[in-house]
């Protein structure tokens, strides 16, 4: 059993819409998981309060000018009270702000980005370079983002992806002639560019239908394209299903036509249910998880004829969806809590060395 | 774990730090380990016997940290860096260890990232990235960039051998075990320690690593006399001394049994190691000389022979010729392939021989000769000579009074500028920082066999007027111009007495700025002149601002003052200021009744569907103002239309208060909207065969916002041209198109229907030499894409251009029509069977005098159908074309035209019996008309312009 620590994680804003809440309670679980002492320390708060399962504090209910030295020495004192081995992890850009202008004397300092690596004008942003380079061990969720930090600078870049746990005993039909889509109906999700791929399968493999159990601003569009497609007697627009397993233990296939992903649950989820994924190449997130024809097929971005292709091909080959279920259940394994939480207490440890 | 061994802990990482006589920077390199996000480590000292201050420099840091940094001092010094690293690893506790420079430093995370990735990896060796760091101008330049692009385990070099081009020792975390267990040292007396000692280790460890996280800055000061001592090559130790280490490397290779990196090693020896040393030599004297070249040559003997093959054109030919004495050729061959950032130039007239142009008219008697020489692919025999780059050698600068002799030669390569070419000569001064303040000067050419001798004397004081104090460096660069071509060349020179020659000059802030123009060589060996002070009150002047720009409130403004002008010169040229003008001001301005702007192909031509709308306007004799944007070179476009640089203000104002768009490929600047009154005439390039637009795969992919951007474009278009109701389809879907289709047909195509003008296409068959009975054959492939996904520059011929001259040399002639934005290069030795007709020839012509058409996947297809004529499609790499490609509208494999043919034999078979083809496939080919060109009926310019521009006017 590793050492328990006091992690300390900071953020810029909890509550209002926009907060990062989902991903912030998933790392405390993780920590709290792993026998660690978690705390939250939110800058302000916004909007409704969400219910933690870990001790929260607010430092102002709103930042007034002349608010940041007293929020920078209340975050000071905070650290100060933390035992020794204590971590402080700033979970956002704009936490390690925050945290780069507080005394974290005593403390290791880790600064989290889950967005991916994006340029402006070619450049990445200096300005968050600048800030992350201050922190003693900078975390993206993927290799590819690691080393592209590394490259702009972060030569403190390491790498620890989010973790999913599937109940052991998920399971899915795999005979049972339905690929699902995506559960967000939105752009970046990709649903237009599957339902031009089934366009294109639909025909010859009539007894498969595409299901979607979701909803998204994008649905009423969706709907329309279907039927211009001339395959709306193939597809299913089902409500957001309660019960997330239960989607995935109908379905024979997982189609993931996302034009961007920052980290796939759903995939994880899919795969930790042994089901087979067809997947457009476009995100680093996909290819940390994915590896081609070990536990799904991957297609070059926008390439949907390809898509139908891989579909068609796993929807005629019993025992490739067998193979590429089964090495997806053993993929997924990577991304379990237990093995997730190792990899930190193996950051942990490097820290204090 | 280290950690829980209390008494005495085992540093994770020992840091060698050796320094000799370097007091000053060692503190800088100690604090870069002591102050490590990796705490637990250990420093130790060893100082080199060291007679300056040092010694108790290196002590002072011991005492400071007792428990971290320990002093080695040694008895003597040993005159290397191989001794002190070796003392140091002699005394490293550590469980891994790594090298420090005293010169340089460490990144601050770079322990502990190293030592993460050797315990996650198991990697006994872990290399990251050197940064090289300019102290003076604070330039950081990446070593091996390529290298450290990604995180990656290797089980053995042998997996990885690129990454025996870093042969760094400092950018690397070993671990201690290896080096002890392989007895791994560096070998003491001799320089590029380094190399011998990273090559062992790479081949010994077990698991290598590599992170693209910076790891290591190796700090360059420019001051002579201060080069760190593997940086000092005006040395005839340091090529012995590498040259043995590279062949102590071959033992440990043999030993191990590791044959197969020898010849990769050779290759690099040619192509980076020798180069250097090379490059030394213009400064160098002749035994210098001689004597290099004795010790390198008993090296070159020994390299496998296939290292000449596998190395880079030239600098497998500087090695060769250095094996071979020829050591003026190896230097002119070194001048081809210069350092990153500097242009190359041919400083030797190349000899044609056989059909083939080599290097230099000796050693052509052995195959190895020929082929190591043959430099045919360069295309100096068929370029236009304003993209040859010869050089210029400076052979006089002289004063005579106020007056300035300037003389020099010129390469004529293979003898391109003929003796009866008429030449005129200028030489222009231009402001460095300025280049657009020029000066011109005529001189005198003249014809000296194979080279081009030039002389230009004048007097600086009336014809030079620079203003003094901010233009104090002035380029010089000599253009020739012969016939309608123009070479532009700097002056090179060797010759320190070039420098230092000066002539009276009355800059427009008087006398009291400077006084005289001074010559001097720049460290690229080129002629510069800047302005001097030699008479007292310039002196005093130059003194009193000298004083004042040092002051710290002075260096300040002047900088300031010097950067804000930069800043403002480079907004004012900037596209976005362009791009904000038009829409804030320009765009505001009346339009200009009847001027019409045209731009074909982004402004490379004047071609295309605008140009034969231009050209029936003119013959309608509308009053219309044409305006032809140009990128690059005017050639080509009609005399007396006016013309604006793309991108420049003329091009903006232009297009701001035009009346008409007219363009073939939406290529007018997408930031900027179209004026309401403005009507965008978009002729389009050729029927739609790839995917456009929203049905191309990587817009399909992207975010909505760039979805948008891309039909943003299109949405400017009022009218579109199309040829059939498959373009209207196919662009419609594309770009959710509102224009209204124009279906006329293609203006450029009128003439395939008509058959084109007599006497222009007797007079382009003069000029291509066709006017015996052979059939003529066009050969139109469009382009592969290179590795970065842009066209490939070169174009490799996919069948045996030779085989072909041999077997149809007499029956067909075979123009070869690469893809404008592809070369190919065809030795002379061709010349009877084929021709090479890249642009500037006009396609349309060019299908006009051609009895069959060969391509591949080039739209060129759709327009040489309605000839009627043989198509045939040569295509060897279908099936990877269909993968990798981005999709397209038609399956050529199901409906071409005409045989569709994967192999040469079978290629050839066809080139017997074109006849056939058009018998087999006359209604496959009246189809394909149909389909893609029904529209196509000749009088597709006469309805465009009566539509739009003359009867029939919507607006």
């Amino acid at each position: 059993m590793s050492e328990q620590r006091d992690i300390l994680l900071v953020c810029d804003t909890i509550g209002g819409p926009v907060d990062g809440r989902h991903e912030l309670s998933r790392l405390g679980e993780l920590f709290a998981g792993a026998g660690h002492r978690v705390r939250l320390i939110a800058v302000r708060a916004g909007g409704d309060r969400p219910d933690l399962p870990f001790e929260t504090t607010v430092l102002t209910a709103r930042l007034r000018f002349g608010a940041r030295g007293r929020v920078t020495s209340r975050l000071g004192e905070l650290f100060r009270s933390a035992r020794p081995g204590g971590v402080v992890i700033a979970t956002d850009a704009a936490a390690m702000q925050w945290v780069g202008r507080a005394d974290t004397a005593g403390l290791k300092v880790v600064g989290v980005h889950r967005e991916p690596f994006a340029v402006s004008d070619g450049k990445p942003e200096q300005a968050l370079v600048r800030d992350f380079a201050r922190a003693d061990r900078f975390v993206a969720l993927t290799r590819e983002d690691a080393d592209r930090w590394a490259r702009a600078g972060l030569s403190n870049a390491d790498v620890i992806p989010d973790w999913f746990d599937t109940p052991p005993d998920a399971s899915a039909s795999l005979t049972g002639q339905v690929v699902l889509g995506p559960s967000r109906l939105t752009h970046d999700k990709g649903a237009d560019l599957l339902l031009e791929s089934w366009a294109m399968v639909a025909r010859r493999q009539p007894s498969w239908r595409l299901r979607f159990h979701g909803a998204g601003p994008d649905e009423p569009e969706l709907r329309r394209l279907a039927t211009k497609l001339g395959v709306d007697g193939s597809v299913e627009f089902l409500p957001p299903e309660q019960d997330p397993a239960a989607a995935f233990s109908q379905a024979s296939i997982f189609a993931l036509p996302s034009r961007a992903e920052v980290f796939p649950e759903a995939l994880l989820a899919a795969m930790g249910h042994g089901l087979p994924v067809v997947a457009f190449d476009g995100s680093p997130a996909v290819r940390e998880v994915l590896t081609d024809d070990v536990d799904g097929l991957l297609v070059d971005p926008g390439h949907t004829e390809r898509f139908a292709l891989a579909l068609e091909r796993l929807m005629t080959d019993d025992g490739l969806r067998d193979k590429l279920g089964r090495g997806g259940r053993e993929s997924a394994r990577r991304f379990a809590s237990e093995n997730v939480a190792a990899r930190w207490d193996r950051l942990f440890t490097l820290l204090y060395r | 774990m280290p950690e829980g061994n209390a008494l005495t802990p085992v540093p994770d990482v020992s840091v060698v730090v050796i320094v000799y006589n370097d007091a000053a920077r060692l503190p800088a390199a100690v604090r870069s380990v002591l102050d490590q996000t990796l705490r637990n480590l250990e420093v130790i000292i060893v100082d080199d016997a060291s007679t300056d201050g040092t010694p108790r420099v290196a002590d002072e840091l011991g005492a400071a940290h007792p428990d971290r940094v320990r002093v080695i001092h040694l008895p003597e010094n040993s005159g290397g860096c191989s001794r002190p690293r070796n003392v140091g690893i002699d005394h490293a506790r550590g469980t891994y260890i790594m090298f420090l420079d005293s010169d340089d430093t460490f990144d601050r995370h770079a322990c502990k990232t190293l030592l993460g990735t050797a315990e996650e990896t198991g990697a006994e060796l872990v290399a990251g990235l050197t940064v090289r760091e300019m102290v003076d101008t604070g330039k950081e330049v990446r070593w091996f960039p390529g290298l450290y692009q990604r995180s990656a385990t290797y089980a053995s070099i042998k997996d990885h051998p690129d990454q025996l081009q870093d042969m760094l020792s400092t950018n690397k975390l070993y671990r201690l075990d290896l080096l002890n267990r392989h007895k791994l040292r560096f070998p003491e007396g001799l320089l590029y320690e380094d190399i011998l000692f990273i090559a062992h280790a790479y081949l010994v460890a077990n698991r290598i690593a590599i992170v693209p996280h910076r790891i290591y800055n190796w700090r360059i000061e420019r001051k002579k006399g201060n080069l760190s001592i593997s940086n000092r090559r005006g040395d005839l130790r340091n090529i012995s001394d590498r040259l043995e280490i590279h062949r102590r490397i071959d033992a440990v290779y043999r030993e191990h049994g590791a044959d197969d990196l020898k010849l990769r090693k050779d290759t690099r020896f040619l192509d980076h190691d020798l180069l250097m040393h090379i490059r030394d030599l213009p400064g160098q004297n002749d035994e210098y000389r001689q004597r290099f070249q004795s010790i390198v040559r008993d090296y070159l003997v020994d390299l496998d022979p296939r290292a000449y093959a596998d190395s880079q054109k030239f600098k497998a030919i500087a090695g060769y010729l250095l094996r071979e004495g020829n050591i003026a050729e190896a230097l002119a061959a070194a001048d081809y392939t210069p350092p990153k950032g500097q242009r190359p130039k041919l400083s030797t007239p190349l000899v044609e021989r056989d059909g083939r142009v080599y290097w230099c008219d000796r050693h052509l008697d052995t195959e190895e000769g020929r082929r190591v020489l043959d430099v045919t692919d360069l295309g100096v025999h068929e370029q236009p000579l304003s993209k040859l780059e010869p050089a210029n050698d400076l052979t006089a600068v002289e004063a005579d009074g106020a007056r300035l002799r300037l003389a020099g030669a010129m390469i004529n390569p293979i003898g391109r500028i003929r003796p009866d070419a008429g030449l005129k000569c200028e030489l222009e001064f231009y402001d460095r920082r300025r280049p657009r303040r020029s000066v011109r000067v005529e001189a005198r050419a003249t014809h000296l066999g194979d080279r081009i001798g030039w002389e230009a004397e004048f007097e600086p004081r009336r014809s030079l007027r620079p203003l003094g104090y901010v233009d104090r460096v002035w380029d010089v660069r000599v253009h020739l111009t012969v016939g309608g071509e123009k070479i532009t060349t700097r002056l090179g020179t060797h010759d320190v007495a070039h420098g230092g020659v000066a002539v009276p000059l009355r800059p427009r802030l008087s006398r009291l700025a400077s006084d005289h123009l001074e010559s001097y060589v720049t460290e690229r060996s080129e002629l510069a002149f800047q302005l001097v002070e030699r008479g007292r009150p310039a002196r005093a002047t130059r003194a009193v601002t000298q004083w004042l720009t040092g002051t710290s409130v002075g260096r300040r403004v002047w900088s300031g003052i010097a950067g804000a002008e930069r800043m403002a010169l480079k907004a004012a040229g900037h596209r976005r200021t362009k791009v904000f003008v038009y829409g804030a001001l320009l765009r505001r301005l009346p339009i200009r009744k009847r001027s019409v702007v045209f731009e074909s192909d982004l402004g490379r031509g004047y071609a295309g569907n605008p140009k034969y709308i231009h050209e029936e306007l003119r013959r309608s004799g509308a009053p219309y103002k044409a305006i032809w944007s140009y990128s690059g070179s005017t050639r080509g476009f009609p005399k007396g239309t006016k013309l604006v640089k793309r991108d420049s203000w003329a091009y903006y104002r232009a297009l701001a208060r035009a009346e008409f768009w007219v363009d073939d490929e939406g290529g007018f600047p997408a930031e900027l909207a179209k004026r309401p009154r403005t009507t965008y005439v978009q002729t389009w390039h050729g029927s739609a065969f790839k995917h456009l637009g929203l049905d191309r795969p990587d817009v399909k992919a992207a975010s909505r916002g760039e979805q948008r951007r891309v039909v943003g474009e299109a949405d400017r278009f009022d009218h579109i041209l199309v040829r059939s109701e498959h373009d209207v389809s196919a662009l419609t879907s594309a770009f959710n198109l509102r224009a209204e289709p124009l279906r006329g047909g293609y203006p450029r195509n009128d003439a395939l229907v008509t058959g084109g003008d007599p006497k222009e296409l007797a007079s382009l068959r003069r000029e291509l030499k066709l006017e015996d009975d052979r059939r003529v054959v066009l050969y139109a492939p469009t382009y592969r894409e290179g590795p970065n996904g842009k066209p490939a520059a070169r174009f490799e011929m996919p069948f045996d251009l030779e085989r072909f001259a041999r077997e149809f040399g007499d029956t067909h002639v075979l123009l070869l029509r690469p893809h404008p934005q592809t070369a190919i290069v065809l030795p002379p030795e061709l010349r009877h069977a084929v021709r090479n007709v890249g642009s500037p020839y006009d396609i349309t012509s060019l299908m006009l005098i051609s009895d069959a058409l060969i391509t591949d996947y080039s739209p060129v297809m759709f327009d040489f159908a309605l000839l009627g004529r043989p198509m045939v499609f040569y295509t060897p790499d279908l099936d990877d074309h269909v993968q990798k490609g981005r999709g397209s509208y038609l399956n050529l494999a199901e409906r071409a035209p005409g045989p569709v043919i994967r192999d040469e034999d079978a290629l050839f078979d066809v080139l017997r019996d074109l006849d056939g083809v058009t018998e087999r496939y006359a209604s496959e080919l009246g189809e394909f008309v149909q389909r893609f060109g029904e529209y196509d009926s000749g009088t597709a310019a006469k309805s465009v312009v009566e539509r739009l521009f003359t009867t029939g006017r919507t607006r």
